[in-house]
Order: C-alpha cells, then sequence, then structure tokens
C-alpha cells in the first residue's frame, strides 16, 4: 500500500516536472547579452559575397567577455559560420568581417576605425561616443538593459547593409 | 523457532531497504517539479531570442565578464596578431 503510494507520487512529481516550465531570470551577465547582440548584428548585416564560408569576430585588444564570446564559435550566419579570435595588432584585424572593440581607457577605437577604412568590417564598440567616432554599432547599457546606436554612414563605407530592422531597434542612427 | 527469528529480521531489513529506496525517489521527484531559483539564460538560450527580447532582458547590477589576460585565448578562441597589445 505505502509502496504504491510512493509510486503515484512519484508519477505525479515528475508529470509536474515535465510540465512546469524551468523559470528564467530576466538578469544575467552584462558581456553574456552583449555576446548575443554581437551575433544578431552580425546576422542583420548583408556580407559582401565576397567574403568566405567563415565569419571572422575578433575582439581586439582587452577582452571583456572572457569565455562567453567562445559560445558564437561555430554558429550560423546565414551560410557562413563564426569563428572567434582575439586580436593584438590592427594589421591582423584585416581578415576579420566583425571587429569589437571593447571600452579602454588607451582609447583603441579611432586607431582601429583609420586601420580599417574601406575594408568591408563592421566595427563594433561598446564605449560613449564610439558611433561618432566612425563605429558602425555601439553598445550601451541604459537602465540595466543594452541598447544600440548605429552608423549608417560607416556601415555604407565598409560596403555592408545593415537591415532595416536593426535600424529601427536602434535608439540613434547616424546616417 | 530461530529460523522464524531470522526470517522476520530479513524481512524487516527489506522493509527498511525499499522505504530508503522509495524515499529517495519522492525526494528526487519532488525536486525536479519545483524548478527554485529562476536562473539567468544561458548563451545558447539567449541566441535562439528575437533582437527584441534581447532589448527587454536586464543585465545583472555586478555584471562583468570574466577577464582573460591579453594575449591568452579562453577556450576556443585564436589570438591571431602579435604581442603588441593596444
Amino acid at each position: 500500500m505505502r509502496r504504491s503510494a510512493s509510486l503515484l507520487a512519484l508519477f505525479v512529481a515528475t508529470a509536474l516536472a515535465s510540465f512546469s516550465p524551468r523559470a528564467l531570470s530576466d538578469e544575467l551577465p552584462e558581456y553574456r547579452l552583449k555576446a548575443a547582440f554581437l551575433y544578431n548584428f552580425a546576422l542583420f548585416t548583408d556580407w559582401p559575397s565576397d567574403v568566405g564560408p567563415t565569419l571572422n569576430l575578433c575582439i581586439y585588444g582587452h577582452d571583456p567577455f572572457g569565455p562567453e564570446i567562445d559560445g558564437l564559435e561555430g554558429k550560423a550566419v546565414g551560410d557562413r559560420h563564426i569563428a572567434v579570435h582575439r586580436s593584438t595588432t590592427l594589421e591582423s584585424l584585416r581578415v576579420c568581417q566583425v571587429v569589437f572593440v571593447a571600452a579602454s581607457p588607451a582609447g583603441g577605437l579611432p586607431r582601429v576605425i583609420a586601420s580599417l577604412r574601406d575594408a568591408a568590417v563592421l566595427t563594433v564598440a561598446d564605449s560613449p561616443g564610439a558611433v561618432d567616432q566612425g563605429a558602425a554599432l555601439n553598445m550601451s547599457v541604459v537602465n540595466g538593459r543594452i541598447t544600440f546606436e548605429a552608423n549608417l554612414e560607416a556601415a555604407r563605407s565598409a560596403k555592408l547593409n545593415l537591415s532595416s530592422k536593426l535600424l529601427r531597434l536602434a535608439t540613434k542612427v547616424r546616417q | 523457532m530461530t529460523t522464524r527469528t531470522h526470517r522476520t529480521e530479513n524481512c524487516r531489513g527489506v522493509d527498511a531497504r525499499s522505504r530508503r529506496k522509495d524515499l529517495l525517489a519522492v525526494g528526487f521527484a519532488l525536486a525536479l517539479a519545483f524548478p527554485g531559483a529562476a536562473h539567468p539564460y544561458t548563451l545558447v538560450q539567449l541566441l535562439a531570442l528575437p533582437i527584441e527580447r534581447l532589448l527587454e532582458l536586464k543585465i545583472t547590477s555586478a555584471s562583468a565578464g570574466q577577464l582573460v589576460p591579453r594575449g591568452l585565448p579562453a577556450r576556443a578562441g585564436q589570438v591571431i596578431g602579435g604581442d603588441h597589445a593596444p
């Protein structure tokens, strides 16, 4: 009798477990969320046809993502797949399609922008005023949420088209 | 008489063992049934979300990516370029 009661409890609990969704918190580490945004930026960009099957995503200099960004390794962006790199020289950025430049006191962004002039590279930053310095996309934290701005002129000079959906969701679009 | 005593003790032992097993099973099932504290999205889960949803998510107040020393790859990432850090 006792055995059948506990079997019943087991059955009921397992059924409950199957149907109750695990609670997901809406709060998460900043750079995990920014890594997801980076992936979406690559997804909502029209890449030139001469870009090969690999989309090189380079983190230039200081790496604020840590291991989080490696989760993008091999992820599909259309017919292409992401390869994650940490780059330490400006010259090495020429092989990248997406370059992320973290906010740093050294102010590496202007040098990155200058070295990638006219190259088909999507430059993404997360420092105030980055869009005005020539980055194509810039992420910020506003009220605990990630927002982003776009620089259409920078994207055009890199021969990249940002999707209208991405531009619609941007807080500011510099023409 | 002795045989009967042994048999009774054996039965008690089996009873206790099966009760422990039942309790364990019920405990495990109950632990599964109640999700407990909310846990943050993993990167894989985030990648499956539409960008509109990402804009709604909040970052933890004490958030900061784990820092990796310059030039040291973290797991899959490769370091390209020389030693000249920016």
